[in-house]
């Protein structure tokens, strides 16, 4: 009979004591393993690329603002940049894919986010593989939408689904700047459910996903006229005209011919650009600089378009405020009536022909659409490991410095957040969990100590068999380790049940998906330190079984 | 009486194993000039032996009586080594007890020593099998399952290995204590008062197997009583106060 077995039989004759202070240690444990696997998950949704993304562009502003809104749809986008940003970085080589996304409404059912966006955002695994050969995982789509889009098809995340109950083929509108604000209105459009995400345990779950062309032609999703030029020339005007070109101050093109031009560009644009998908080698090369050609010839068109209603705008104002002044005049002259009449005619021109743009246009042109964020994926050449990460950071810096754009690699803005707030979270959580069980292994302190006195005759017992003190000091000592040791591994298994239990009710309830077979590499020291701890724990009754005296004690 | 003190002084020097097999041990227990007090709450010294000289041969059988509070208790706890006299030498089996270390003093209990107390003090987590092997699991020697079932066998309980105590017994209880008490073939069996807690019909049982198993393995047994009957059965009967003289001490 060894001394396990000696303490085994020990602990079983005060089976409930027992029970309950292991019981105690087991609650805690199970506590920690709770605390470690949550924020397991929320620490690899923050460090790990949690998007197929190497880099998100956006305007500038906060990195973390921008990641927080594209990536996990918290809280409001910083601003829009524009379409052309998009194509750009679109048709830049170093780029393999590029998904523009568009945000600012909600459903109104239930606040979903909305995310305009193309099918290529479905096409990128939403998670990407930890090694080369791993794929990673991917989007997987139930519905009609997985052999083709319509303008107003929509697909919604898991949570979303069955959140609001949606299927395939219902149908639903979008509310502009959400639905508990007061300037939100409801889009006439409707849109209809025609896939169903799988779900993926990301934001994607609680998302609803629109076409962009859709998006795009809900009513006053283009932006205004004065807005558009504004932005298309802060981002390309001054830059992407220098060089070769030069205007001709003496040309005088209407601004409606202007915009046609503009369009007869953008839809040169698009068949290149659907060329060169098709091309390759000498015949992409050449097709690339030929869409540099008709990108700079569509700007020129702009800037001249931007120019002329520039100018006439502000003819305009200034023509106002004159008419104005001398509207106000208690007896004009005959030559300020005059000038007036002059000024109504002059002006009647101007209005019409400013507001020729909005006539003649039936879908917002390129200039006049804009996205919330882009994600980019690098090229990444076969068997040359990190590649895309190097041009990430090249494209990156070079953002910085040119656009009025920025491009986020998103796990840095997330690991900082992780480093400096929900690390200090989990840190907290981690330490009170410890002083659970440290609570707990005092209570078994507190029952081994307490039993001591009972048992002073049975020390003195075995003491008197020949035992020495150091075996009942080692005796105690087992005591204590086995209790805290078996509420440890009872625990950490319990955690998991506990987890298990409450996965689907946790996804149900907020769309976080939990691994109930996720084991955090903390939960390997749980065991080990319960031991060192009841090590601690079981010094003093070992002690004070050390020092019964055996002859008093057989005398009780 | 007589003592060997050639081989009690031998005893101090040589490992108390080498002594087991001795082929002439004349003397198994020797007890010369033992003095004991104990310090009483007030600080005064409490004497409670005071013995010059007390003897018993190898396998002799002694019924020690006396008076409650005479040193009977104290005068067994000094011979297993379970408390040291102020002076003099306790030699059992020609090692002078009360000169070995507190760890080696240990161990020659587990195997020189049976002890059977008044109370049983068995284990009540334990079986009596396991109480047994409990015996036997502080020697040194390891734990020898077919001697534990044979002892238990022995004490007329071989159908009853797996009971605890609460479920055996007062008789069956002091039965199991004797065969732990041998479970180490010890060389002197101490029993304090063992029939003092049991039935009238089992004292004569329990009396008779702790004679019958000291007589069979020549184990020299010193029995602490209270009952005239009980030591009336003993060859040789020792009156405490006869040979202890504490008083002598103050």
């Amino acid at each position: 009979m060894n001394l396990v077995q000696i303490a085994l039989k020990s602990i079983r004759q005060r089976a409930l004591a027992s029970s309950l202070t292991a019981l105690g240690v087991a609650l805690g444990v199970m506590l920690m393993v709770c605390v470690l696997v949550v924020f397991g998950i929320l620490r690899r949704s923050f460090t790990q690329n949690s998007i197929g993304y190497h880099l998100v562009v956006g305007p500038k502003g906060s990195d973390l603002q921008l990641v927080l809104s594209s990536v996990y749809r918290i809280g409001a986008p910083i601003e829009n940049i524009p379409y052309k940003l998009y194509e750009e970085i679109q048709d830049d080589p170093r780029v393999a894919v590029a998904v523009p996304i568009c945000m600012g409404d909600f459903t109104e059912e239930g606040g979903f986010p909305i995310i305009a966006t193309n099918r290529k955002y479905f096409e990128v695994p939403y998670q990407p593989g930890r090694t080369p050969r791993d794929p990673g995982k991917s989007f997987r789509v139930r519905g009609p939408f997985v052999d083709g889009a319509k303008a107003f098809d929509a697909v919604i995340g898991s949570f979303v689904a069955s959140k609001n109950g949606w299927d395939l083929g219902d149908q639903f509108q979008l509310v502009h700047g959400g639905a508990d604000t007061d300037t939100s209105h409801v889009h006439d459009e409707k849109f209809t459910v025609t896939g169903v995400l799988a779900p993926t345990g990301t934001p994607n779950d609680k998302t609803v996903f629109v076409m962009l062309e859709g998006f795009y032609a809900v009513a006053g999703h283009d932006m205004p006229l004065a807005e558009a030029l504004q932005m298309n020339h802060d981002y390309f005007g001054q830059e992407t005209l220098e060089g070769d070109w030069e205007f001709d101050p003496e040309e005088r093109v209407g601004l409606g011919e202007r915009l046609r031009r503009v369009d007869a560009e953008t839809a040169r644009l698009d068949r290149a650009r659907a060329e060169r998908e098709q091309a390759t080698g000498a015949e992409r090369k050449a097709i690339t600089e030929e869409m540099d050609r008709i990108k700079l010839a569509r700007e020129v068109e702009l800037e001249r378009f931007y120019r002329d209603i520039t100018a006439k705008t502000s003819e305009l104002e200034s023509l106002r405020s004159e008419a104005a002044r001398i509207g106000g005049e208690e007896s004009p002259t005959a030559e300020q009536k005059a000038r007036l009449d002059e000024i109504d005619k002059r002006v009647a021109r101007l209005e019409r022909a400013v507001k020729t743009p909005h006539a003649i246009m039936h879908n917002p042109p390129v200039w006049m659409k804009e996205v919330t964020a882009v994600f980019v994926r690098m090229q990444q050449p076969e068997g040359q490991p990190g590649i895309a990460e190097a041009l990430s950071i090249g494209y990156a810096a070079e953002m910085k410095t040119g656009l009025q754009a920025q491009a986020v690699n998103p796990v840095v803005p997330m690991q900082r957040l992780q480093t400096q707030f929900v690390g200090n979270v989990e840190l907290v959580l981690f330490w009170m969990t410890i002083l659970i069980v440290i609570v707990s292994g005092v209570g078994i302190f507190v029952s081994i100590y307490n039993s001591m006195a009972d048992r002073r005759r049975e020390i003195a017992v075995m003491r008197a068999l020949g035992a020495r003190r150091g075996t009942v000091f080692t005796i105690i000592l087992l005591e204590a380790v086995l209790l805290c040791a078996t509420g440890g591994v009872v625990g950490v298994l319990l955690g998991h049940v506990l987890v298990l239990i409450a996965a689907p009710f946790v996804a149900a309830a907020s769309g976080l998906l939990i691994d109930p077979f996720a084991f955090e590499t903390a939960e390997l020291y749980v065991v080990p330190g319960l031991v060192l701890l009841a090590s601690l724990i079981g010094i003093v009754p070992g002690l004070t079984a050390y020092r019964t005296d055996v002859a008093e004690a057989l005398a009780e | 009486m007589h003592i060997d003190c050639n081989k009690a002084s031998a005893g101090l020097h040589t490992a108390f194993t080498t002594h087991r097999h001795d082929p002439t041990p004349a003397v198994s227990l020797d007890l010369i000039d033992v003095r004991k007090s104990y310090r009483e709450p007030n600080g005064h010294q409490l004497p409670v032996l005071r013995i010059d000289e007390f003897h018993l041969k190898q396998g002799e059988q002694v019924a020690l009586v006396g008076e409650s509070g005479g040193g009977k208790t104290t005068l067994l706890n000094c011979v297993a080594g379970i408390d040291r006299p102020d002076s003099g030498k306790v030699v059992v089996d020609g090692v002078q007890v009360n000169a070995l270390g507190e760890v080696p003093r240990d161990r020659f209990r587990a195997e020189r020593i049976g002890m059977v107390f008044q109370t049983f003090n068995l284990l009540p987590a334990f079986s009596a099998y396991e109480n047994v092997l409990l015996g036997m699991s502080f020697s040194g020697r390891g734990v020898d399952k077919a001697r534990a079932v044979d002892l238990l066998g022995l004490v007329g309980l071989g159908h009853r290995l797996s009971h605890r105590p609460g479920q055996l017994s007062v008789g069956e209880q002091q039965r199991v204590a004797v065969a732990r008490a041998l479970a180490n073939q010890p060389v002197v069996m101490l029993a304090d008062e063992p029939t003092a807690s049991v039935d009238t019909a089992n004292q004569e049982t329990v009396l008779d197997l702790i004679r019958t198993a000291c007589t069979e393995r020549e184990i020299t047994l010193l029995l602490v009583t209270h009952s005239r009957q009980v030591a009336d059965q003993f060859p040789r009967v020792e009156r405490l106060s006869e040979f202890n003289k504490p008083e002598a001490l103050a």
